[in-house]
């Protein structure tokens, strides 16, 4: 039996701008960045577009700098806040025109896969707003807990806590004892 | 076993890579022993597994050149947009439809309207899509060549009322029916 260490990740949300990086460069990271987190809460790619542009009107009207320390992490949770109430008009985009041929060995295999990660997003929509994105950014967007914590305006101990509640709860509901869903 | 709830308080920790090496070892001594807490972490390991594999497909999708990589997409929304067209002028053509099949139900049920009805004998003409009826009870709810036919119904509780813009009777003037009085529109 193996066990891999599961990496750590240096995405940081915020500061946005550096001394050492050009402002329009920065900006457009951020936005990339944005619209990666929208693109996982939502799974449509134009709407997540939308919304990231929505969180920049928003900062604009308050009268938010990207020079400010906690720019990044205001950001972050206004996309987060503007997915987790996002009604869906349409169908999330289908997660078999993104599965890399290559990744599986047989067409058989390749639908298994997309069954389960369907199931997995599914279930994903079904946890409490605090989990669901806890586990966002934790295991997707691979944040560190403090950067979780200061996106969530929680303590990291908290963050941990809805990270451990939404890998139990998402075991239980995608059910079986084997809790298939990933390779 | 004994310490399973300790081992378990652990085991998100090892997942997210937080576990100091001594600690580690202590825990898979357990999970080496316990099938409890190695079914429940390796629950855990798909589910992170999981996600990690979605964050990736994610990725794909807020890549920038995604369009380029994939010119099918541009097609099927194209395909999409065709099929809403589709749905909303079929809508749009039933409502019409609908609106001129109620007018005609109204003018032959009008109170004190004139009320002709007979055996006919006529060659539909319209679209293929529309029943054909070669003989049905038929009301004559205006001028020209517009008629609303009742179509036979086997329950008596269902009325069955057709408009057809496109008969052309094969007889002039079916017994029956006073032609000049037709209701006008």
């Amino acid at each position: 039996m193996t066990y891999a260490l599961k990496p750590t990740s240096d995405a940081k949300p915020g500061p946005v701008l550096r001394s050492d990086v050009p402002e329009k460069a920065a900006l457009e990271d951020l936005h990339r960045r944005l619209v990666r987190l929208a693109v996982r809460m939502i799974w449509d790619r134009d709407e997540a577009e939308d919304t990231v542009q929505e969180a920049f009107r928003l900062a604009l009207t308050k009268g938010m700098n990207p020079r400010e320390v906690h720019f990044g992490a205001w950001m972050f949770r206004t996309v987060s806040n503007l997915c987790l109430n996002f009604r869906r008009r349409t169908k999330p985009e289908s997660l078999a025109d993104w599965i890399d041929p290559l990744d599986d060995a047989t067409p058989e295999m390749a639908a298994q896969h997309v069954e389960q990660l369907v199931r997995l997003r599914e279930a994903m929509d079904q946890l409490p707003r605090q989990q669901r994105l806890a586990l966002t950014l934790r295991t997707m967007e691979h944040m560190s807990y403090p950067d979780v914590a200061s996106v969530m305006q929680l303590s990291a101990s908290a963050v941990r806590a809805h990270v451990h509640l939404g890998r139990r709860r998402l075991a239980e509901l995608i059910g079986g004892p084997d809790g298939d869903v990933g390779r | 076993m004994n310490g399973c709830h300790a081992i378990q308080g652990h085991l998100d920790d090892w997942l997210d890579g937080l576990l100091e090496p001594a600690e580690q070892e202590r825990v898979a001594a357990h999970l080496q022993d316990c099938a409890a807490c190695r079914r429940l972490f390796e629950r855990h390991q798909a589910i992170s597994d999981g996600l990690q594999a979605l964050g990736q497909l994610a990725d794909r999708m807020a890549a920038p050149a995604r369009e380029a990589d994939r010119p099918a997409r541009r097609w099927q929304r194209v395909g999409r947009v065709a099929a809403a067209v589709l749905i909303v002028g079929t809508i749009g053509a039933g409502a019409a439809w609908y609106r001129l099949a109620q007018r005609a139900d109204s003018l032959v049920h009008a109170p004190g309207g004139p009320r002709q009805t007979g055996t006919i004998e006529g060659e539909y003409v319209g679209p293929p899509t529309i029943p054909k009826q070669r003989e049905a009870l038929i009301h004559l709810v205006k001028g020209d060549d517009r008629m609303a036919v009742r179509l036979p119904s086997k329950n008596p509780r269902v009325q069955i009322i057709w408009l057809y813009d496109q008969v052309r009777p094969t007889v002039e003037n079916p017994e029956g029916m006073d032609v000049s009085t037709r209701p006008s529109s």
